[in-house]
């Protein structure tokens, strides 16, 4: 099923753009806020969390948590600070390396 | 790295930052207001991205005023930095934020206001770090500013007016809200209509809120919490109970529904990481259960030039947020010298007058919003508290029985509060289950607070730089 | 809460050197009573780096620095428990000839006095390190390293002392010692807390200088914050502990994959309200030689910035043993890289105290600073 919470009918989200998460391709609008937009594209684990491997996604919303953390074009960014540029790719920080201590 | 320098920097760009920049531009004052966010508006006035086109038009109340308030900041030449984080605060004032190309930039101020808001307690239960479950603030965001709905059959649980802010925001946007779940029963309702009535505005919203609820015949479970959320693959399974007055669970009986999302949580907490890491004075402040800085009544914290205004001087909403900004205002413009003592006291004194009219309601809602303290028993020893750590309360209670009786020695025997969030998302919780064994959170104190205020990224901060460069300090002793 | 009026010893510090002295005391069989203005290794044992290094030790403190790595990778036969501990390869980094002149006489020094360190090539620095920063010029290899998580160590003394019977007060600040014909008294007035003590040990760290005035002894004592820097975790980069020639770097990753930056760059410490305050410029300085160093860093993020403490007599020496013509009494601190050394040199203190120690009786003597 595909789903996709956006809001319908109330708002033109503007322009169309591709974006890559973890090598998948999704549409999503240029200027949206990346974390709402992996969300509502079901994208809903984000990561796995430090020790337990347990996965995870959008918590606050407000760049307290740091639970979106994501490799956004490379670098290191909060989701829930970051507004959709075209092309734009996603992935998730692997800690696999990590003991589970 | 330009460092450019202002009378008066505001961090948090809510309605009392805006208000506080304003009333200082308007007296004189060379201002600058920063936000992490892309837009003004802080938690209250959240705006949908300008790459957004309304269909119909027809602005909320909620957009008029963002939009208002943009445009005084514009008017009256206050400086703007939207999308930036600040992550040092040093004495004097000197202020480090990077911004969202990573780029690092620093200002200096004679005098700064914080206006930072709160963030949003949510006490754990078993499951509750699934990606299907977010907070309750955190979906008011979700819902106004980026349109994004939390699912398809939502629970919507917790304390507060966010329960119904929420639950009536998803009905508008086209959700559907399986069930409410409310910890309070519908007397503590009843009981703030009276000091609602002392801001009609309020009432007529919060009437605005409860209709949605009711016509889509959304069932609403008093003094019940959620006990636990199992995840299957594509949706929740979320058990509810009842609780008595203490927050204690007092049934065998629990409800099973199912959802495939939680929008949940359990008030707000003024942040104070800054002002921490500045030295203020602070006290624990029992009705909100939070701690709080000591103010003189315009604000000014026990540093000299610190200001702190808005839901992080305590929790009493927007309309009074933007009073109290006012006051800071006029006050770091008066010791700046920009207005005149006759100026200052004759415009001040009409502003005292109206905050008296909102603060009756303002406290009402917040009482709402304070979760009673037995709510911790029922956490499980399996259940997560530390989230960045992955700490189950089991951990923690060994650490308190090995002798941990402050929350900073917990902190290093457990790692609780180590991870990137540095303890801002489970100090609550564990201040609380500490208190239970020591006597009160005073005793048990919150996690000292360092540089940086939120994380940043190294290759930001060291910048483009070559060996010779790098400071040179003097060479350790043979 | 305290059992007893009066103690064989009473040691005022419960930092590595006081706590070690303490235990030690108490296991050959002497009443003990070890009391803290705060928390059981919190202050500067509590928060220093942890790094068990033999290239950052003062080269005279070498010996005692070998002593004290060896017990650190063997808690269990003196602390009763194995502690986080990880024993690695240290290497000392040369980007510059001056840096490789400056390494080959450090080692040198550090040699002569019993450490193993062997001179390498960029090379074969890079084989045991591959995060390496290709800029390296050489580096000096010491098989014996690694680092302990100081902020756990409070919580297994803690358990040992229950053990073996030594008590524990924290939160309790002694103002005043008073020195009677037979015993001491240790008082705090205004909380109504005193207790007796036939044996006293001054292990107070930084704040030794407060505490020998008691016994009208007034040596300065220089108070040195230092900077310490930590990351999120992330994923493993460090086989080793690296430091740099100047001695301005260390830095390592635990086992939960945070990374430790230190070096002794200093902060501003309010000493009144004990609170420490970074300097901008020296955080930026300190980052960019960790970066500079292993370049995968660059893609961490800083979570905090803390002050460690690092306690400095005129001379930079330590203090260790009798307190002159003062009988029965007796204080150890200020080791340079004093963490390394605390399990041996609070032994050494204990074996002093208890007669059985002859050789290092002068070696560290407060009299020297009179």
């Amino acid at each position: 099923m595909s789903q996709d919470l956006r809001e319908q009918h109330k708002y033109d989200r503007g322009k169309s753009v591709k974006i890559y998460f973890n090598d998948e391709e999704l549409i999503a609008y240029e200027g949206e806020n990346l974390a709402a937009a992996l969300y509502s594209s079901n994208k809903k684990t984000l990561r796995y969390s430090s020790k337990l491997k347990m996965p995870r996604g959008i918590y606050c919303l407000i760049g307290s948590c740091q639970e979106c953390i994501l490799l956004i074009n490379g670098k290191k960014a909060l989701a829930c600070l970051t507004r959709i540029t075209e092309n734009m790719t996603i992935e998730s920080i692997d800690l696999n390396d990590n003991p589970r201590v | 790295m330009i460092i450019q320098e202002y009378d008066i920097i505001v961090i948090g760009a809510g309605p009392s930052g805006i208000a506080a920049s304003v009333t200082s531009a308007l007296n004189g004052a060379k201002v600058l207001i920063v936000d992490s966010n892309f837009d003004t508006g802080g938690q209250v006035y959240k705006p949908p991205p300008d790459t957004f086109q309304e269909i119909k038009k027809n602005y909320s109340t909620e957009i008029k005023i963002q939009k208002y308030h943009k445009k005084l900041l514009e008017e009256h030449g206050v400086h703007i930095a939207l999308e930036h984080t600040v992550w040092q605060v040093s004495k004097g004032f000197q202020i480090y934020a990077f911004n969202n190309r990573n780029k690092k930039i620093s200002w200096k101020c004679k005098t700064l206001i914080v206006a930072t808001g709160t963030y949003e307690r949510i006490i754990p239960f078993p499951g509750w770090t699934s990606p299907r479950v977010i907070g309750l603030a955190a979906s008011t965001t979700l819902l106004k500013s980026h349109r994004v709905l939390p699912g398809y059959n939502t629970i919507v649980a917790g304390c507060g007016p966010l329960l119904a802010v929420v639950a009536s925001g998803i009905i508008k946007a086209g959700g559907h809200v399986k069930a409410v779940i409310d910890l309070n029963g519908p007397f503590s309702w009843f009981s703030s209509i009276s000091s609602m009535l002392t801001n009609p505005s309020s009432l007529i919203q919060g009437i605005g809120w409860l209709k949605d609820i009711i016509f889509s015949r959304t069932p609403i479970y008093f003094n019940s919490i959620v006990k636990e959320v199992i995840n299957h693959k594509n949706e929740l399974e979320i058990n509810i109970t009842k609780i008595n007055s203490k927050g204690l669970i007092n049934t065998e009986n629990i409800i099973k529904i199912n959802a495939d999302s939680l929008c949940i949580g359990h008030g707000l907490i003024p942040s104070l990481d800054i002002l921490t890491i500045l030295g203020v004075k602070k006290f624990f402040d029992f009705q909100s259960a939070s701690w709080l800085a000591k103010t003189d009544k315009y604000f000014q914290t026990s540093v000299n030039n610190l200001y702190i205004v808005g839901d992080g001087a305590g929790i009493s909403g927007a309309v009074p947020a933007y009073e109290k900004g006012l006051l800071a205002g006029h006050s770091a413009s008066l010791n700046l010298n920009f207005i005149s003592h006759k100026y200052f006291q004759r415009i001040t004194k009409k502003i005292f007058v109206k905050l008296k009219k909102f603060e009756k309601f303002g406290k009402s809602m917040a009482k709402l919003m304070t979760p009673p303290s037995g709510l911790i028993q029922n956490i499980t020893d399996d259940t997560i508290i530390c989230r960045c750590e992955d700490i189950k309360r089991g951990e923690i209670e060994k650490a308190i029985k090995s002798g941990a009786i402050e929350i900073n020695q917990l902190k290093a025997w457990t790692r609780c509060g180590m991870g990137p969030c540095q303890g801002r998302t489970c100090e609550d919780t564990i201040a609380r289950i500490m208190a239970d064994h020591v006597g009160d959170r005073q005793t048990v104190g919150m996690f000292a607070r360092k540089m940086p205020i939120k994380p940043i990224p190294m290759d930001c901060a060291v910048g483009d730089f070559k060996y010779e460069d790098i400071k040179k300090v003097e060479e350790a002793p043979l | 809460m305290i059992k007893k009026t009066r103690y064989d010893v009473v040691v005022i510090g419960a930092g590595i050197m006081g706590c070690t002295t303490a235990l030690h005391l108490a296991k050959s069989g002497m009443s003990t009573l070890i009391i803290d203005k705060g928390k059981i290794c919190r202050e500067a044992s509590g928060v220093n780096a942890g790094t068990l290094t033999i290239h950052m030790t003062r080269a005279q403190l070498i010996p005692f620095a070998i002593k004290g790595w060896e017990l650190w990778m063997n808690t269990n036969k003196w602390l009763g428990e194995d502690i986080e501990i990880v024993k690695t390869p240290g290497l000392c980094l040369a980007f510059t000839e001056a840096d490789e002149e400056l390494l080959v006489q450090r080692s040198k020094e550090r040699i002569k006095q019993g450490a193993s360190i062997k001179l390498i090539s960029k090379k074969e620095a890079l084989n045991i390190e591959p995060s390496l920063s290709q800029n390296i010029r050489m580096a000096a290899f010491c098989e014996m390293d690694g680092f302990v998580s100081a902020y756990k160590t409070g919580l297994v003394f803690s358990k040992a002392f229950n053990k073996i019977g030594v008590e524990v007060i924290e939160n309790e600040k002694i103002e005043i010692v008073e020195n009677s014909d037979k015993f001491f008294v240790l008082k705090n007035i205004k909380n109504n807390f005193f207790v007796e003590a036939n044996n006293i040990v001054l292990a107070g760290g930084v704040w030794l200088e407060e505490m020998l005035k008691w016994f009208q002894i007034n040596i300065s004592i220089k108070c040195l914050p230092q900077q310490l820097i930590v990351t999120e975790r992330v994923n493993k980069i460090l086989n080793s502990v690296i430091t740099i020639a100047n001695g301005k770097l260390s830095l390592k990753q635990f086992l939960n994959g945070t990374v430790l930056i230190g070096g002794g760059w200093p902060g501003l410490r309010d000493m009144k309200n004990d609170k420490f305050e970074t300097i901008h410029e020296n955080f930026i300085g300190n980052i960019q030689l960790a970066c500079y160093s292993i370049p995968a860093l660059k893609t961490s993020r800083v979570v905090r910035v803390w002050g460690g403490l690092e306690a400095e007599t005129k001379d930079a020496m330590p203090i260790m043993g009798q307190i002159p013509n003062i009988d029965n009494a007796y204080v150890i601190g200020s080791f340079h890289s004093g963490y390394t050394s605390g399990p041996y040199v609070g032994y050494l203190m204990a074996q002093m105290i208890l007669g059985n120690e002859q050789k290092n009786q002068n070696l560290f003597s407060l009299s020297r600073l009179l």
